[in-house]
């Protein structure tokens, strides 16, 4: 029993002592950031790799997920007669929390522990060490141009996301409940505000993107340089970035939301 | 190049490109190195030498700065490595090199993109030239063929040589090899021996080779040192090792099984460890 | 992977993002129809505005010609004090009216203009005179069951 109550103390402090490195780490990664926009096209690479290698997942996700939104509202909006406004459901659901944040876990998930993979395997066969010695700073031109790679693609994710998934509200309201698209889109309207919903999902997802991106390459970079460091690291940085982004998730719609 | 003089008028560092004073080195209470002194005359290709984990690796590392001794000075090239900023230390290691253990090519990118990597980084030199100066290197280590593969279709020996010819993109003053030879075969071992040697000459450079090949070392090196317990405990030219009969220097250099180095891992006695009841003295068996 | 297809996808992959914002900002959002500066603002004063908000829409025959961008209190006389923003293109009488509804049983609250018969246009800066605040649900119940306790006896 008081190991138990000693396990979580000293799980605690690691946690905070992490949550510091990682700071520090955030710190040193935006100071070396100068390389990543100079030499753009080593960010661009990196894009590539985080960005468009996840549209795949990202739009499929974003389809099913807004048809599932539509199928699900339908009952209950019934209820009320209100079905026209299924698009209303779809679009603030997915623009306000869905698209950001389910973005976001995707992205961690494939994007995120593919970052803290690479990072950690080369930490582990010495080539960061490598060009530590060539007087290449690894942070400026392995870390940064990945941190800012992810913070780029994911407001772009994000979008993407919650523009398939309200066309696939679309197909669910015109095609399989028989709404009027005219009325579809004119409610929709009318009940999504650019300011509020759209620009805040925004700024969400930017938010989740630093997050996500910051955490990946501190898992990487302080792996244990054993395979089965390596390892440990994409699972931390799959749960870390999940819970952040939750979190991170729940402080900022307590802040966003009017009327409180 | 200048020579091994007793001159005081010469300072120091002319003659010596590095120079380790009564280095001690470790975490917390463990030294892995003490009151550790050797000097590396500029031009010269030096061995330390020692059994697995005794500090080599280390060594290096204080030499190359990623380390900082607990007390003592490191001096490279006039320098106190330790007292350097970070601007300071990447000027200095951009005269140094380090070729790591297992080779620490870069995964992602071609032998010929390894090899030009320190090129594009550090020079504004065109590509064309660079391509030239890329293959000069592969061919200084036979494998300008390979230019196009990928470090992971390259073999052990193969992938150590081209990262030989990295080290040596930048015509660097002071070269540092972690265990070049481990793994090798024959064939293999002679080229790199060979190859580390004639590199050496031609650049002018100065080499500090660690490693525990005994036969290799003493035919191509100019001087080594001997690492036990984190202390020098020999050293000498290749000739004066091969005679020295200290008896460290002497089980390493005939690969004797057991001397000064055991070879038994601190244990309790064997007949408790089995839990045997050995028969009184003199007792038949 | 050469540097021309990874800069080629990159790019695609910008435009897409670039184009799923856009539409998430005009087909989705009302970004578009909302110009600013092609407005002028009129005020109206109410004794109770009810569940009116900032950015409430104003319809005039149910159609949106603007919204309240400003609600405070006259502090001397205790009177809801509102701004509407209204679209240039329409140009309403002096002596309109603007009440405020509510769209449906539980609907949004929004003010909506009857328009009236003078030539004179409102101009920017000018007051709606004839206003009629909300309708608070307790005073109606208050209202009628006032009423009702009026009629008394000679209803029973």
């Amino acid at each position: 029993m008081i190991n138990g109550i000693r396990r979580i103390g000293s799980r605690g402090i690691d946690t905070i002592w992490r949550g510091g490195a990682m700071a520090r780490f955030f710190w040193l990664v935006l100071l070396n950031s100068g390389m990543s926009f100079r030499r753009l096209h080593l960010t661009v690479r990196e894009i590539y790799f985080a960005g468009v290698m996840s549209l795949v997942i990202i739009m499929v996700s974003g389809l099913f997920v807004g048809m599932v939104l539509g199928l699900q509202g339908f009952e209950t909006l019934q209820n009320y007669g209100a079905e026209e406004t299924m698009g209303v459901l779809v679009a603030l659901s997915l623009v306000r929390e869905l698209g950001p944040v389910v973005t976001a876990l995707l992205f961690a998930s494939r994007a995120g522990s593919a970052i803290t993979a690479e990072i950690g395997l080369m930490k582990a066969t010495e080539q960061l060490k490598a060009m530590d010695m060539m007087a290449i700073d690894p942070i400026a031109r392995v870390v940064a141009p990945r941190f800012w790679a992810g913070v780029i693609s994911m407001p772009i994710l994000a979008a993407l996301f919650s523009a398939m998934g309200i066309f696939g509200g679309y197909i669910v309201a015109v095609a399989v409940v028989g709404i009027d698209p005219g009325v579809f889109w004119a409610n929709m309207q009318s009940a999504v505000d650019f300011r509020y919903d759209v620009w805040n999902g925004i700024i969400k997802s930017i938010a989740f993107g630093i997050a996500v991106s910051i955490i990946a390459t501190f898992e990487g970079f302080d792996a244990d340089p054993t395979a089965e460091g390596v390892a440990r690291a994409t699972t931390r940085t799959v749960v870390t970035s999940a819970l952040t982004v939750l979190a991170i998730n729940l402080i900022l719609t307590a802040f966003m939301i009017r009327g409180l | 190049m200048p020579t091994l003089t007793t001159n005081p008028a010469i300072p120091a560092s002319r003659v010596n490109f590095v120079e380790i004073n009564n280095v001690d080195f470790g975490y917390d209470k463990r030294l892995i190195l003490k009151g550790i002194s050797m000097a590396v005359p500029k031009g010269k290709l030096v061995a330390i030498m020692g059994g697995s984990g005794c500090g080599k690796t280390t060594l290096l590392r204080l030499i190359g700065g990623q380390l900082k001794p607990s007390s003592g000075t490191v001096e490279v090239a006039g320098q106190l490595v330790a007292d350097l900023d970070r601007e300071q230390l990447y000027a200095l290691r951009r005269k140094m090199s380090m070729l790591f253990q297992f080779g620490a090519l870069f995964t992602d990118m071609s032998v010929f993109d390894n090899i030009a990597f320190q090129l594009r980084e550090h020079t504004d030199l065109p590509e064309d030239m660079i391509r030239d100066l890329v293959l000069m290197k592969l061919n200084a280590v036979g494998l300008r063929g390979a230019a196009k593969l990928f470090p992971a279709e390259l073999s052990g020996g193969m992938a150590r040589r081209v990262a030989l010819a990295r080290a040596v993109a930048l015509d660097p003053e002071l070269i540092m090899y972690d265990e070049p030879f481990a793994g090798l075969d024959p064939i293999s071992l002679s080229a790199v021996g060979n190859t580390i040697r004639r590199l050496n000459d031609a650049l002018g450079a100065t080499s500090i080779v660690v490693t525990h090949d005994v036969v290799e070392s003493l035919q191509i090196v100019d001087y080594l040192y001997f690492v036990a317990d984190g202390k020098i405990v020999g050293q000498g030219t290749p000739e004066e090792i091969r005679a020295s009969t200290e008896p460290f220097i002497k089980q390493f250099v005939h690969a004797e099984m057991d001397g000064p180095v055991p070879f038994h891992y601190p244990a309790p006695k064997y007949a408790d460890d089995l839990d045997l009841q050995l028969p009184a003295a003199g007792a038949s068996r | 992977m050469d540097r021309k297809t990874i800069d080629l996808w990159v790019g695609i992959f910008l435009m897409l993002g670039f184009g799923a914002l856009l539409f998430l900002a005009l087909k989705v959002g009302n970004l578009g129809s909302e110009r600013t500066g092609d407005v002028y603002t009129v005020e109206a004063r109410f004794e109770n505005i009810g569940g009116l908000k900032l950015k409430a829409p104003v319809k005039s025959a149910g159609v949106l010609v603007g919204r309240v961008t400003d609600i405070r209190l006259d502090a001397d006389k205790f009177q809801a004090v509102a701004t509407l923003s209204l679209d240039k293109r329409f140009g309403f009488p002096k002596d309109t009216g603007a009440s405020i509804l509510t769209s449906g049983l539980l609907g949004e609250v929004y003010i909506g203009l009857e328009a009236g018969g003078d030539d004179k246009k409102l101009a920017q800066g000018d007051r709606i005179t004839i206003t009629q605040s909300a309708v608070v649900l307790e005073r109606l119940i208050g209202q009628f069951m006032f009423n009702k306790a009026a009629e008394g006896p000679d209803k029973k």
